[in-house]
């Protein structure tokens, strides 16, 4: 069974942007009995509210769970179930929400995979994909087991703080509910998300998550654990609804509308960071890429061992969203990282060997089968950027399905120094060759000696 | 009086395993006690072959209606009779047998002084192997202590040298024991010679082509001189060795070890090719880094990289194309 989407592992900057500003500084008396004022109110909602808590939370369940399916992925072959998600119907004529990688191996290996759409009171049906988004992870279809009653949209994002239920049925227990709060959008996110303090578990994936009064919020799709869990925003999925509505005879959803979103997303932000010079940061008496972009999570490390002749510095950007392509592929759309490899104690000689084995070490974790993607090609070149010597090698795989896409990786050795170096990497993934190329020579011109 | 003849009853390698004399004719030969030659055979028969001379006083075999038959050494056609000539060998059941007239003319003998090539008679005196060891056992701490980037602990950087020595003496050791077997002299120490000396080739080859690759930014021609270098070392390192024990020229030598020392090569590079080309993740690029000092060509601009960039399009699609198939 699928678990639900990881997400990256470094996250306490994520989680230390959503924290609310310090209030401003105020008059000691006033604080004081504000704070008191505060403490009685809060104590007395929270009272209410975990009165009301259990009350409500088995209400919305009984009220809603007739809006909710359960999606069981089989292999054709042998009927067994491959993977578990949940979904929820949203229209009178069957339409059903639901994640994209719930469904995706439908859509990438239609031959070898069927589903049955499980309704709560144990009728089964047979699912029709008519949309999906991959981008947000979003997919649409349609059943034919008898609706009773729906989900409705949200018509504006609730307030931070808003009571929330995300329904599902997680490990094939059962549906399930689960109470948190909405904390917002995470706005420096390549992809929008909402952070929801809930623990949504493996085979939520695709659940509605709803207000008390039954509109939906927000659809499940990953959890970081810890009560950290993050939703789709509504919009999305809503957007995905009108445009079936409204174009019923649109042509079949195939991989060719995947690599067309994915491009589209791409265009967004590729085309941004290539709009102005990238800003640096520094390391060393190197002038190297920064955080280009706010939904780009930036940090530091360094390797310092008594037994090492040699120290390493690093310093490594990332998007926070992984991408779910397919069941073999999750992809990180941009990561860079710089090392500043240097050392006191070994001769020019005896570094630049070090240099070059550490140049030349494998294991960036790509993921993708023989199925996905085509094996890399690299070109291999000393280029020079404003006086700074660098060895530059620049490799690219092509998509097998979702063609037009590539993964690309720089790899850029920085000459001159005599025991000290920065080696610096940049991997895109899901772009097209263009825009590697192109963002691959704006990160190089980044990159520049500081004096 | 009768012509003399010597019968040799040959090994399967063409050694002789025994001789006699004859000078009465007809010679008798089979597996019987009454026979002038008696072969341990079982397909020999009791009475198989008399040897006899005709009326022109040359020498004919004559097969005596034995169960086998005789063979002449270049025919599989069984024969009734066999006239000898000065060097012929005939087959008696599983045996072979050679028959010496006065016809017979021996070659000349070889002088001693061009069994070994003038080269290796040179570098393998005992001072040359003096120098080389310890010259060996240099490269060899060098070359772990010029890739070792922690604190030097003795014991860590001696005991890949040692193991080193230790390969070169046990292999050359391998190769003194079919010297023995197959001439009268083990040759240790010129073994010995030959494998260090191929040992710090490959050490000088594997440097300079690092050298190379990063000065000219050649990557790809370094690793085909490396292999191809590597190659050649090897065929060196058999042909040397063959030579050594065999004591002797010969013109299959070279060929027989170029031969070996490809379809090392390319079993090799298959193998090295066929673990990686299935690895959809692994980047396969080299790149030599040096100081720059080294460095003799100009550098591109970003602008040209990126041409460059562009131009892997074509190969990343056909190699995804052909990983399909």
């Amino acid at each position: 069974m699928r678990q639900v989407q990881a997400q990256a592992i470094e996250s306490p900057i994520l989680l230390s942007s959503q924290q609310t500003p310090l209030p401003n500084p105020m008059n000691r008396f006033s604080a004081a009995t504000l704070r008191r004022l505060f403490v009685l109110i809060a104590a007395s909602i929270h009272a209410f509210y975990s009165y009301a808590a259990s009350d409500d939370t088995s209400l919305v369940f009984e009220r809603y769970k007739e809006r909710l399916v359960q999606i069981r992925v089989l292999d054709s072959a042998s009927g067994a179930r491959v993977s578990l998600g949940s979904g929820f119907i949203v229209s009178s004529d069957g339409l059903i929400i639901t994640n994209y990688h719930v469904v995706s191996d439908l859509i990438q290996k239609p031959s070898n995979y069927r589903a049955d759409i499980l309704h709560h009171n144990g009728t089964i049906g047979k699912p029709r994909l008519l949309r999906f988004d991959i981008v947000h992870d979003l997919a649409l279809i349609q059943t034919n087991i008898p609706i009773v009653s729906w989900f409705d949209f949200s018509i504006a994002p609730p307030r931070k703080g808003a009571r929330v239920f995300s329904l599902g049925t997680p490990l094939d227990l059962g549906f399930t509910i689960v109470e948190g709060t909405y904390s917002g959008l995470i706005e420096e996110s390549l992809y929008e998300q909402v952070h929801f303090t809930g623990s949504i578990n493996a085979g939520m994936s695709g659940g509605p998550a709803i207000l008390a009064n039954g509109t939906v919020v927000g659809i499940n799709v990953a959890s970081m654990g810890d009560q950290v869990s993050f939703l789709v925003p509504a919009k999305f999925a809503k957007s995905l609804v009108d445009d079936a509505k409204q174009n019923v005879s649109a042509a079949q959803e195939n991989l060719a509308k995947a690599t067309q979103q994915l491009l589209n997303s791409q265009n967004d932000y590729i085309h941004k960071l290539l709009a102005s010079p990238l800003p640096t940061t520094v390391l060393g008496k190197y002038k190297l890429p920064g955080q280009a972009a706010n939904y780009l999570k930036c940090w530091g490390d360094s390797q310092r061992h008594e037994v090492n002749l040699f120290e390493i510095v690093s310093w490594e950007c990332s998007a926070q969203n992984d991408l779910y392509l397919s069941r073999t592929q999750t992809i990180s759309p941009v990561w860079y990282r710089h090392e500043l490899i240097s050392s006191t104690k070994l001769n020019p000689l005896r570094f630049y060997n070090l240099y070059q084995n550490y140049f030349l070490r494998g294991g960036y974790g790509f993921q993708g089968g023989s199925d996905d993607v085509g094996p890399f090609s690299c070109t291999t070149e000393f280029v020079a950027n404003v006086g700074l010597e660098m060895k530059a090698v620049f490799c690219l795989r092509a998509y097998k399905k979702l063609l037009g896409l590539y993964d690309a990786v720089l790899r850029v050795a920085t000459l001159g120094g005599n025991t000290e170096g920065v080696q610096s990497t940049l991997m895109i993934q899901a772009v097209s060759a263009e825009s590697a190329t192109r963002f691959s020579a704006h990160y190089l011109e980044a990159m520049t000696w500081t004096k | 009086m009768d012509e003399v003849i010597f019968i040799e009853i040959l090994d399967k390698s063409g050694r002789v395993n025994a001789r006699s004399r004859h000078d009465h004719f007809p010679v008798t030969i089979g597996s019987a006690y009454t026979n002038d030659v008696i072969l341990e055979d079982e397909f020999a028969s009791p009475e198989h072959v008399a040897i006899e001379q005709n009326s022109d006083r040359a020498l004919v075999i004559n097969d005596l209606d034995s169960t086998n038959g005789i063979y002449t050494s270049t025919s599989v056609e069984r024969k009734t009779r066999i006239v000898v000539a000065a060097d012929n060998l005939v087959r008696v059941g599983h045996t072979t047998l050679r028959i010496r007239t006065a016809a017979f003319l021996p070659p000349a003998a070889i002088p001693e002084n061009v069994k070994a090539s003038v080269l290796l008679k040179t570098i393998s005196g005992r001072w040359s192997l003096f120098l080389l060891l310890p010259l060996t056992l240099g490269i060899a701490i060098w070359s772990v202590f010029w890739e070792t980037y922690t604190q030097i602990r003795i014991p860590a950087l001696l005991l890949p040298p040692m193991l080193v020595m230790a390969m070169i003496l046990i292999w050359s050791g391998i190769w003194a024991l079919a010297s023995r077997l197959y001439s009268h002299h083990s040759f240790y120490p010129r073994h010995i010679v030959i494998s260090c000396l191929v040992f710090l080739a490959s050490a000088i080859l594997e440097i300079l082509c690092g050298y190379y690759a990063f000065a000219f930014g050649a990557e790809l021609s370094a690793e085909i001189v490396t292999y191809a270098g590597f190659t050649a070392l090897t065929a060196c390192l058999i042909y040397w060795h063959l030579r050594t024990c065999m004591q002797s020229m010969s013109k299959t030598l070279p060929i027989a070890s170029g031969f070996i020392a490809c379809t090392i090569a390319a079993i090799v590079w298959l193998s090295l090719h066929a673990a990686s080309s299935n690895d959809n993740a692994r980047l396969q690029y080299n790149a030599a880094l040096k100081p720059l000092p080294f460095k003799l060509v100009d550098s591109a601009t970003v602008a040209d990289f990126a041409k460059s960039m562009a131009k892997i399009k074509t190969s990343a699609d056909s190699a995804a194309h052909d990983s399909g198939r």
